[in-house]
Parts: structure tokens; C-alpha cells; sequence
């Protein structure tokens, strides 16, 4: 009985969001955006994907084309990776134009990642991209808005609230039923991106997508819009009219979703302010310097080295060394730089996710930056897989050079260093580099935070309609009476 | 006199209204805090700006000291530093950091300035790759989100107060039934929308023009006149559009609940949906030229030019026959043996740079067509480029850097390939980067394009307006 209430007054709601022409409208024009904005994503995720592997595959081979080279000075030919862009980087593209897409290995030193999107396009692009994340986190709860901005205070503006009451439904089964109307309204909206992106996910063009990463996306998203439909049933039943509760709806819009965000990263930025790049520069130099100078054979740190292998082979002159001491002296010396320019980097790192930890605060007041959050994190493309491919890369560098330097010492003799080579073949014994995004759940334990603000924006509204309930028959009535 | 009637009365109706003096007041607070966001970013920029100009001096300090101990008969602190070197004094050792001082007005705009660089390090080995590297070592989320500037809160939340203000400036006269009382008066339609409206756009404007003056104030710069000119003009531009738009609106003689929301409608596709449609879009129609294409045709340049140095070097002094005199014919010094390499390199990397360059500037020439689709598209150009934070002032400081490079090689170079030493006497001749920066007068004609698109937009809400206005009477 008190759910068939319910699931009328909901078919009710539906039937009249369907008269309403305006709402109808709207509905077609979240589609039609959500679906131009899942296409025009995997186009464009594609075209890059094909360029970088394609360019990939051709600095690979400059690799093995490499002729009899002193490994030395393969060392400082190096090589380049580009970043690979997780498989639903189509579907969101978090932070991927805004961090370099190519990094150069070489040794003796760390670059940084080049060629962020957003360096080489227009002021325009801080408006934003549209694409199917930001048609379902932005648009979307507007859409829930107009459908249901008027769900309950309708009703009473027409006196017909009164007469549902009368014949029988509970105020409960008032507002279920504008939710579950209110929500399948919502769900309609969502259902052409979904399954864009579950079929181009699915046909496996952008790469293995796993289940469980779209269950968590369809999850996120789900208790996302649920709770603006909530959010929305609540202002409607608690305004008198519906022209205040649809104010107050889209106050409540632009406050999370434009003001919230852009107020929070800039708080964030304030508390936790990071380095200029020209005194993080300073600060590598000086650690550098400290330590000595690899290219310096006189250097203190070096002398003792040299001491020391003396001593274990039991020799007098490193020209008796039965190993490369040329090639020593590289290898211990891009040990300590290595170690240097990664404690300096932890360092900037551990700043930038403590700005990152404001934000995710930030995101307790606004759901829709918990939301981005996660739906970052799942999608493997928010900042922490930007800073797995510089973490994978610089293991990759690493192991690159001391592997070179491994055959200086091995394979050179040290009397007349320079002019040796190593034979081409060699070059095919080193492993190729490929991106891994940070696995699903090692990003999502990470955003707790983020995970309980959407629990919240669920529950708050829930404990709202609960408040509701009671004065449901009264809102507007005391007013029109006094 | 009607007028000074109408805005005592509207003054005292404001203050009854609590939402809107609340809203109001958090908007003033918007503006200050907005403010000293911008105020922090500078200070920041000026003490990194700082930081490298003292880098310079000091470098050079240390230098001269180093070669006149030298010259004294010291020992050099390290063969591999020896300033007497001319790619060690040309080179990473003596480089130049050559800076880009904040825009006149970055205060009220952050616009670009932290995501392009604005200072690089400028020695022999510069070249085209140099300009790719990062700029600031900020957070992608932070740069993501964007700052909130005084401009952000003029283009997104200032409209949002306007239609808050105006959205039923005539309808709610209607509604509570004294439209046909105030119109029996001697005065028409026109003239009471427009008194009320000049109000609150006096308000309004008057609110956002008084802290960004007080930012001026703050950084100390009001040697820009015709930028600060620029700046208000398109505050006042966008924010009468607004205004405008929404007088339109009413002048349909609808509800007021109709009125919010197709001016929140308004808002919403021309701030939020049709900017970002258009970024989206343009990424189809006119994708930009691949990055990753250049960087492996730069790559592949080196690895060319590398192998085969000698016949590089024959060619090179070909070209250059201005830098052969110092070369030993017949045995050329390792130094320019090295330089040729490095020189193919550079040339080859030029040429790779500005095919993608001419081919990048057409696609943003296309992409940037779309923004007359705006107003705050067009608002936020001629904000930020006011501010001397935008794209345009950036690429023209690129250009100078790059000009000061090829200067900087022409000092050291022949040095190099002769072999020669250099002494403490040539330190006050090594170049040193002077900005010029874009006069008031360039940024005004620029940014007059958009500002002049933003104004036929308000000519033609405000021409609907008048029109619409003009068919309102008392009795409807």
C-alpha cells in the first residue's frame, strides 16, 4: 500500500515533467551535449593515443638503431617517454592537459615533464572542456533542478497537495514519490552518457577498461545526482512557492560548483605554498652542490671513493683497477644525484598533495569537488597518476643509466676509454617503458575524505526530508493564514 | 527629478530586502577577497622576479672576482668552471635569467601568468627546446581550477548579481499591481527601467570599480593609464549587457519566475555551456598540431646533426663566414667541433619550431573566432590582456628571449670557435636582457576588437530593450 502510494505520486511527478515543454527541451539539450561531448572525447583521446604510440614506437627504434656507440655516450643520448593517458581519460580527463605529456631521460639529471595541452592553446581553455564528466557533475544537477524545482511546492501552490493528503498518502510517501520521480526523470538524462561510454568502453578501443572501475564511476555519479534530487525535493517541499525554492536551488548550484572549487584551491594554495620553479632549481643546485661534482674527479667525495676501491682490490693506481674506474665514478655519481633530485622532488610532491588534502576538505562543502575527485581517481587520471608517470619514468631513467654505466665498467677497459665502443646489439637488452596508472584502489583509499562528503550529501538532505515530513501539510499554510 | 525619485525609492526598497542586502554584501566580500588572491600572486612573482635579477648580479660578481684572482695568478676553482672559458662564461656558469616583471594590473587578473613561464635562463645552449620547458612547479589540480581573481568574479559571479538585481525590475511592478500607477505619471516605461537600472548598475559597477581601483592603489602602478581605461571599460561593457539583457527580458511582459530563469538560462549557456562547447569543438574542428611530432622531429635533429660534426662544422663556417677568422684551418678546437653540432641542432629545431608555430598560430587563429560567440568569452580577453597577463604579452617576452639568445651566441661564439679566453674587460660588454614591454597603446588596440564586439552585443540587447520597453503600458 505505502509503496504503491509512492510509485503513483512518482508517475505522477513524471507525467508532469513531461507536459512541461521547457523541461522536455532541457532534457533534449543534456543529451544532445552529453552525447557530442562522449564523442568528441574519444575522438580526441584517440587521435592522441594513435600519435603518441605511433611516436613512441619511433623513438623506440632510434634506440635499437643507435650504431656501436660508448655507452657513455648513450647516456646522454638518452631517450623519451610520453605519458599514456588511462583508458577512460575519454570519459574524464582530470588533469591530463594540464601536466606535461613527454619527459626526456637522459643522465646526471631529472627533467620535468613537457608539453602540457593547456601551455599550447588559448586563454579560453580555463572555461573549461565539455566533456562527459563535466555534463554529468555540472549540467546535470541543474537538469535535476528544472524537473524538480517544483516537484512538492507545485502541489501546493495548486491546493492539490492537500487533496493527496486528504485521500489517503502519507507526507512519507508524498516525497518518496517526488524523489523516485524526480530521480528516474534524472536517470533518463544520464542513461545516453552511461551507455556511450559503457559501449566505447567496452569495445575495448580506448584499452582494458575493468569493471570495476565503471561500476565505481556509475556508483560515483549515481550518489552524486541522487543527492540533488534530494537536495532538490527538499527545497521544493520546504519553500511556500516554487519561484524561492528554484532560486535558492541554483544559489545552492553556483555556490558548490563554480564558487567552492575555485575558493578552496586558492585557500589551499595560500596555506600550503609551494616553491617558484627558479628556487626549486636553487635548491637542487645547493643540495648538488654539497655533495660534489661527478664530473669532478678531484671532488672529496670522489677521492674517498677511489680510496676505498684501492683498498678492496688491493692496488695503487685505479689504472690497475680491474674494473672501469671511469665508469665507477658515473655510476656512484648518478646514485647520489638520483637521490638528491628524488628527495627534493618527494618534497615538492608531498606540498602539492597537502594543497590537494585542502581541497579534498573543501570537498566536505562541496559535493561536486568530492565528486571530481573520485571520479579523477577511478578514471586514472587525476594528479596522483600525473606523479605515477614521473615516479614510473625516473625508475625507468634510473635503471636505464646504471644499466649503462654497469657496461662502462664492465665492458671499457679504462685505458683509452673514450675511443671504445660497445656493439649495437646491446641495445636490445634494455626494457621498454610503458605507463601503469596507480590501481583502483590505492587511489580511492587515498579519498576517504571525498568518499564520506558524498555519504554526507546523501544523508544531510535524507535527515532534511525527515524534518519535512512533519511540516510537509504546514509550509505556506501558517503564512497564508497570518 | 523623476529620476532622483525613482532611485531614493529604490535605495530604500534595497535596503528592505534582506536577501539581496545579504547578497550584496557577499559579493563586496567576494571582491576584497578576490583582491588579495591577486595581491599574494604578485608579491610572489615580483620575489621570484626579484630573486632572479639578484641571481644574475651575483653570478656575475662571482665571476668577476673568480677572473681577477686568476689574473693575479690564482689556480681556477675547477678546470671544468674556468670562467676564462668562453662556454663556461657563455654558458650554464655566466647564464643570463632573463625575467617578464608582472603585468601592470596581474592583481585583478591572474590570467595566464601562472601557467606560462615568465623568466627563463638564457645561456650558448639555449635554444628552441628551452621555450618548452615548465612553467611554475604548480599543482595541474590548482592550475586546473584556476585562481580566483578579480576577474573570475567579474565574469562569472558579477551577471549572477545583476539578474539577481533586475530580474523582475518591471515585472514585479506589474505583479503587485502598481505598474499602471507609476505609468499614469508623466513618464514612460523606458524611463523608469532605465532610472532603476542605473542604480543598481551604478551600485553594482561602482562596488567592482572601486576595489579594482584600490588594487591599483595596493600594487602601486597607475603608470598604465590606458590599461586601467581598458580594464573598467569592459567591467562597465559586460556588466550593463547584463543589465540590458535582463531589462530585454522583462520588456516580454512575462512573470518574474520567467524572467529568472531565462536569465539563469542565459547565464548558464553563455558563461558555463557555450565556452566550453567551444573549447570542445574547436578541439574537433582545428586540432592544435601534435607536440609529441615535434618533440621527435627535435629529437631526430640531434641525433643527425651529432654524427657527422666535422662536415657540420665546414658548412657552419660557410654560413658564417663572419665567425671563421679565429678557426685554425686546418685544426679546428674540440670547442668548435662541438659548437657546429650544437648549432645544426639549434637550426634544425628552429625549423621543426616554426612549421608548428605557423601552423599552431592559424589553428588559434581559427579557434579564437568562436569567441565573439560569448560576452564572457570577449570580457575575459580584454580583462586579462588589460592586466597584461594574457597570451599575447607572453608570446611577445618568448620572442624577445629569443632575439637576446641569438645576441648572447654572437657574443660568445666566435670566442669559442676561436679558442680564445676571456678576462674580467669583457664582463660589461656580455649582453643583458632589456624588456620591452607592449605600450598601453598596443594592448588598446588589440584588445579593442573584442571590446568593440562586447559593445555591439550591449547595442543590440540594448536596441531589443528599447524596443520591447517601448510597448509596455500601464494597463497590460
Amino acid at each position: 500500500m505505502g509503496l504503491r502510494n509512492a510509485l503513483l505520486v512518482a508517475r505522477r511527478q513524471v507525467g508532469s515533467v513531461r507536459e512541461d515543454r521547457y523541461v522536455v527541451f532541457l532534457l533534449g539539450l543534456v543529451i544532445a551535449l552529453g552525447v557530442v561531448a562522449v564523442l568528441g572525447a574519444r575522438h580526441h583521446a584517440a587521435s592522441e593515443a594513435e600519435q603518441r604510440a605511433r611516436y613512441q614506437a619511433m623513438v623506440e627504434r632510434q634506440w635499437l638503431e643507435q650504431p656501436d656507440r660508448h655507452p657513455h655516450r648513450v647516456i646522454h643520448y638518452g631517450f623519451l617517454v610520453f605519458r599514456e593517458e588511462a583508458p577512460l581519460a575519454f570519459f574524464d580527463p582530470g588533469v591530463g592537459a594540464w601536466a606535461g605529456t613527454s619527459l626526456f631521460l637522459e643522465g646526471h639529471r631529472q627533467n620535468t615533464a613537457n608539453f602540457g595541452d593547456a601551455r599550447h592553446a588559448t586563454g579560453m581553455l580555463r572555461f573549461g572542456r565539455l566533456t562527459p564528466a563535466s555534463v554529468l557533475a555540472l549540467l546535470l544537477p541543474l537538469f535535476v533542478v528544472a524537473a524538480g524545482f517544483a516537484s512538492v511546492s507545485a502541489e501546493r501552490e495548486r491546493g492539490t497537495l492537500r487533496l493527496l493528503l486528504a485521500q489517503g498518502a502519507t507526507p512519507a510517501q508524498i516525497l518518496a514519490g517526488k524523489v523516485l520521480g524526480t530521480g528516474a526523470v534524472a536517470a533518463l538524462a544520464a542513461l545516453p552518457i552511461g551507455v556511450a561510454t559503457l559501449v566505447i568502453a567496452g569495445s575495448g578501443a580506448v584499452g582494458p577498461v575493468s569493471a570495476g572501475r565503471m561500476a565505481g564511476l556509475a556508483g560515483i555519479y549515481a550518489a552524486y545526482l541522487a543527492g540533488w534530487v534530494l537536495v532538490t525535493v527538499l527545497a521544493s517541499s520546504f519553500r511556500a512557492s516554487s519561484r524561492s525554492a528554484l532560486a535558492q536551488l541554483i544559489a545552492v548550484w553556483v555556490v558548490l560548483c563554480v564558487a567552492v572549487p575555485r575558493l578552496g584551491a586558492s585557500v589551499a594554495g595560500a596555506v600550503h605554498p609551494l616553491p617558484s620553479r627558479a628556487e626549486f632549481t636553487a635548491r637542487v643546485e645547493r643540495a648538488l652542490n654539497e655533495v660534489g661534482d661527478s664530473h669532478n674527479p678531484d671532488d672529496p667525495f670522489f677521492r674517498s671513493l677511489r680510496d676505498e676501491y684501492l683498498a678492496r682490490y688491493e692496488v695503487v693506481s685505479i689504472e690497475e683497477l680491474p674494473v672501469n674506474w671511469g665508469g665507477v665514478v658515473s655510476r656512484e655519481g648518478e646514485a647520489v644525484t638520483s637521490r638528491i633530485h628524488e628527495e627534493q622532488q618527494r618534497d615538492l610532491v608531498e606540498g602539492q598533495r597537502r594543497q590537494d588534502r585542502i581541497l579534498s576538505l573543501a570537498g566536505l562543502l562541496s559535493p561536486y569537488l568530492a565528486t571530481r575527485d573520485l571520479s579523477m581517481a577511478v578514471s586514472g587520471t587525476g594528479p596522483e597518476a600525473v606523479e605515477a608517470f614521473r615516479a614510473q619514468a625516473e625508475a625507468h631513467r634510473y635503471d636505464l643509466i646504471q644499466r649503462l654505466n654497469d657496461l662502462h665498467i664492465s665492458e671499457i677497459h679504462y685505458e683509452n676509454d673514450r675511443a671504445q665502443r660497445l656493439p649495437r646489439e646491446h641495445w636490445a637488452e634494455f626494457p621498454t617503458f610503458g605507463t601503469r596508472p596507480p590501481p583502483l584502489g590505492g587511489a580511492l583509499a587515498g579519498r576517504a575524505l571525498a568518499l564520506a562528503a558524498l555519504a554526507l550529501w546523501i544523508l544531510i538532505p535524507l535527515l532534511g526530508l525527515g524534518v519535512a515530513r512533519a511540516r510537509l501539510a504546514r509550509v505556506g499554510v501558517e503564512r497564508a493564514a497570518s | 527629478m523623476t529620476a532622483r525619485i525613482v532611485i531614493r525609492n529604490e535605495w530604500r526598497l534595497l535596503m528592505a530586502d534582506r536577501p539581496l542586502r545579504l547578497a550584496l554584501g557577499l559579493f563586496a566580500l567576494l571582491l576584497v577577497y578576490a583582491l588579495a588572491n591577486g595581491v599574494v600572486w604578485t608579491r610572489f612573482q615580483e620575489s621570484t622576479v626579484e630573486v632572479a635579477q639578484a641571481g644574475n648580479v651575483e653570478r656575475a660578481l662571482a665571476i668577476e672576482q673568480e677572473l681577477t684572482d686568476i689574473e693575479n695568478g690564482a689556480e681556477p676553482a675547477s678546470p671544468f668552471s674556468d670562467p676564462r672559458l668562453p662556454n663556461v662564461l657563455g654558458g650554464r656558469r655566466g647564464r643570463h635569467t632573463a625575467v617578464l616583471t608582472p603585468g601592470p594590473l596581474t592583481a585583478l587578473a591572474v590570467g595566464q601568468s601562472d601557467l606560462l613561464p615568465y623568466y627563463y635562463d638564457v645561456n650558448i645552449y639555449t635554444n628552441e627546446s628551452s621555450f618548452h620547458q615548465s612553467g611554475e612547479v604548480e599543482s595541474p589540480l590548482n592550475l586546473m581550477v584556476g585562481r580566483f581573481d578579480l576577474a573570475f568574479v567579474v565574469v562569472y559571479l558579477l551577471p549572477l548579481l545583476v539578474l539577481a538585481l533586475s530580474f523582475n525590475v518591471l515585472s514585479e511592478e506589474r505583479e503587485q499591481g502598481t505598474l499602471a500607477l507609476t505609468l499614469s505619471q508623466p513618464v514612460s516605461a523606458r524611463g523608469v527601467v532605465a532610472a532603476k537600472l542605473a542604480f543598481r548598475a551604478l551600485l553594482v559597477v561602482g562596488m567592482v570599480l572601486a576595489v579594482s581601483l584600490a588594487g591599483i592603489l595596493v600594487a602601486g602602478d597607475f603608470g598604465a593609464p590606458g590599461r586601467i581605461l581598458l580594464w573598467c571599460a569592459a567591467v562597465v561593457a559586460y556588466a550593463l549587457f547584463w543589465f540590458v539583457l535582463a531589462a530585454w527580458v522583462n520588456s516580454l511582459r512575462r512573470s518574474s519566475a520567467w524572467n529568472a530563469t531565462v536569465l539563469v538560462g542565459a547565464w548558464l549557456v553563455l558563461v558555463v555551456v557555450l565556452p566550453a562547447a567551444i573549447n570542445i569543438a574547436a578541439g574537433l574542428l582545428h586540432p592544435l598540431p601534435s607536440r609529441v611530432q615535434m618533440v621527435t622531429a627535435q629529437r631526430e635533429a640531434s641525433n643527425e646533426a651529432v654524427n657527422q660534426r666535422s662536415e657540420l662544422l665546414a658548412r657552419y663556417l660557410e654560413d658564417h663566414p663572419e665567425m671563421a677568422e679565429g678557426v685554425v684551418a686546418d685544426e679546428p678546437g674540440l670547442g668548435a667541433l662541438a659548437w657546429a653540432a650544437t648549432d645544426a641542432v639549434n637550426r634544425r629545431l628552429e625549423e621543426v619550431t616554426a612549421e608548428h608555430d605557423v601552423r599552431r598560430a592559424e589553428q588559434i587563429a581559427l579557434v579564437r573566432r568562436y569567441r565573439f560567440l560569448s560576452p564572457a568569452l570577449l570580457t575575459q580577453e580584454v580583462l586579462i590582456d588589460a592586466a597584461g597577463t594574457g597570451d599575447a604579452r607572453f608570446a611577445a617576452f618568448q620572442s624577445q628571449v629569443r632575439v637576446f639568445a641569438e645576441r648572447w651566441r654572437e657574443f660568445f661564439v666566435p670566442a669559442i670557435l676561436a679558442s680564445e679566453q676571456m678576462n674580467a674587460g669583457v664582463l660589461s660588454d656580455v649582453p643583458q636582457f632589456r624588456l620591452a614591454d607592449e605600450a598601453s597603446a598596443d594592448v588598446v588596440r588589440r584588445a579593442g576588437v573584442p571590446l568593440a564586439v562586447l559593445t555591439g552585443l550591449l547595442g543590440l540587447a540594448g536596441a531589443g530593450a528599447g524596443v520591447g520597453l517601448g510597448r509596455v503600458r500601464g494597463a497590460d
